[in-house]
């Protein structure tokens, strides 16, 4: 160890401390509770299967929104995965499998203008593009690309980010946490359904429907911060091993500002229909 | 009267969270790069040990510093680069004295990768043994000192880091 660097480290930090210990006490008890409880239901529910503890890799709410227009069937829950199992590093796997595809993601200045026409309806400003990680809407610890897009701007004040990447290689890759003393179990996703689903369980699962392109969910998360702040992800995996994620809010950035409309800056049906435009791809 | 377990069992949750905010706050505020960030981090980790707190937890103190370090790097996967902050605003309060130290290191912290920078904290601020971040990270012991070499060489560019303790790390020959 470098004592000195331990040193600066230790003296950066003394003085810190989280301005909300109390709400954060507060929180820990009464969520902590909510899974104690749903736990132990789980436990009494199944038979013989194993319960698994929360995944280290999510904490994802289900939607309780409604359902997109028109649709009669809810959202199918997607089963577990025949996922294959491999133990391993969690943050030095190898990668899941390469998915083929013959499709390209657009270029910048095209992607603004898909941008600009899909989500466009409002008052839209800010719009920016930035080459990120392979999947967009992840980062692997060991990905060192930067094939993937995110898009950022506000709509009517509301911020908003289109995510375009890939589900398959190293994203494809989860890892599930069953306990301080078990190894991180490796788990891969070898189709759309199962990288929609996470390719592991976690606690809610997530519940993913199926679309012509592939697999969707849709999550409202838990906004935090300011009191009535909203906040929507649909995230879309493709067949051919693309992900693209609408991810929108009704405030100007996360965590930041009062809100500025009663609902997220992009409706749940147009966020579908964003991810589902077949014009941020052009083939080879 | 009996005390009901689940106030015996909040009581000492209590106390122990009360305990170790602080040491988680800094852990999680030196990986997030800023307040709010780290707030949300502790929040989480200790949502997480609350949910197992009991008889399953034999070492709480190493429970929630693994469930701390594992929930940084799952959250990294989840949220995507678009939460990164464009700029450091380490604290919203008064600066401190401490302020242009928690920058520079900040500034030096960022040279690295997430794992690289996970590596470099444990083994530093929690004082863990390579084969302790070993675990925690579920990494060998070999690529943990891999990581540190080469974290600190990209460190001390920011950082005035002595010939003796670079030589002693093997980022010098």
């Amino acid at each position: 160890m470098t004592p000195q660097l331990a040193e600066t480290m230790r003296r950066a930090t003394e003085d810190l401390y989280p301005e909300s210990s109390e709400r954060i006490l507060d929180r820990a008890l009464i969520a902590g509770s909510r899974r104690r409880r749903r736990r132990h239901h789980l436990a009494v529910g199944l038979s013989s299967a194993a319960v698994l503890g929360v995944v280290a890799t999510s904490v994802i709410l289900v939607s309780t929104g409604g359902r997109a227009p028109g649709r009669e069937a809810p959202f199918a829950a997607a089963s577990s995965p025949a996922a294959t199992y491999a133990p391993g590093s969690a943050t030095e796997v190898p990668g899941g499998p390469v998915i083929p595809t013959d499709r390209r993601i657009v270029d910048d200045e095209s992607l603004q203008q898909v941008i600009r026409d899909l989500a466009g309806n409002g008052n839209l400003t800010g719009l920016a593009v930035e080459h990120v990680t392979g999947s967009g809407v992840g980062r692997h610890p060991a990905d060192r690309t930067t094939d993937g897009r995110a898009m950022s701007f506000q709509v009517d004040g509301g911020a908003a980010w289109i995510a375009i990447g890939r589900w398959d290689g190293y994203h494809a890759v989860g890892f599930e946490d069953s306990g301080v003393n078990a190894p991180l179990q490796q788990k891969v996703a070898t189709t759309a359904r199962e990288a929609c689903g996470g390719s592991y369980r976690t606690f809610p699962a997530i519940t993913c429907a199926p679309s012509p392109e592939g697999w969707y969910s849709v999550t409202h998360p838990n906004a935090g911060g300011v009191s009535g702040s909203k906040e929507l992800w649909v995230d879309l995996y493709t067949e051919d091993g693309y992900v693209v994620r609408v991810h929108s809010l009704n405030t100007a950035n996360e965590k930041q500002g009062s809100p500025v409309s009663t609902r997220t800056s992009i409706s749940e049906a147009d966020s579908l229909a964003i991810a589902r435009s077949p014009r941020w791809f052009t083939t080879r | 009267m009996q005390v009901p377990r689940r106030a015996v069992r909040e009581a000492e949750f209590t106390e122990f969270a009360a305990a170790r905010m602080h040491q988680l706050y800094r852990t999680a505020w030196l990986l997030c790069g800023e307040s709010q960030k780290a707030e949300d981090l502790v929040q989480e980790t200790l949502i997480k040990v609350y949910a197992r707190w009991g008889s399953r937890i034999d070492n709480p103190v190493a429970y929630a510093q693994t469930t701390l370090t594992r929930t940084w790097i799952s959250q990294l996967r989840r949220r995507g680069d678009h939460e990164r902050p464009i700029e450091h605003v380490p604290d919203r309060r008064a600066p401190g004295e401490n302020h242009a130290l928690r920058l520079t290191l900040l500034a030096a912290l960022d040279e690295l990768g997430p794992v690289d920078r996970a590596v470099v904290v444990l083994r530093h601020l929690e004082d863990g043994s390579t084969a302790e971040v070993a675990h925690l990270l579920d990494l060998s012991p070999g690529a943990v000192r891999k990581r540190l070499v080469r974290a600190l060489d990209r460190m001390r560019l920011h950082l005035d880091l002595t010939y003796t303790e670079l030589a002693d790390e093997g980022v010098l020959p």
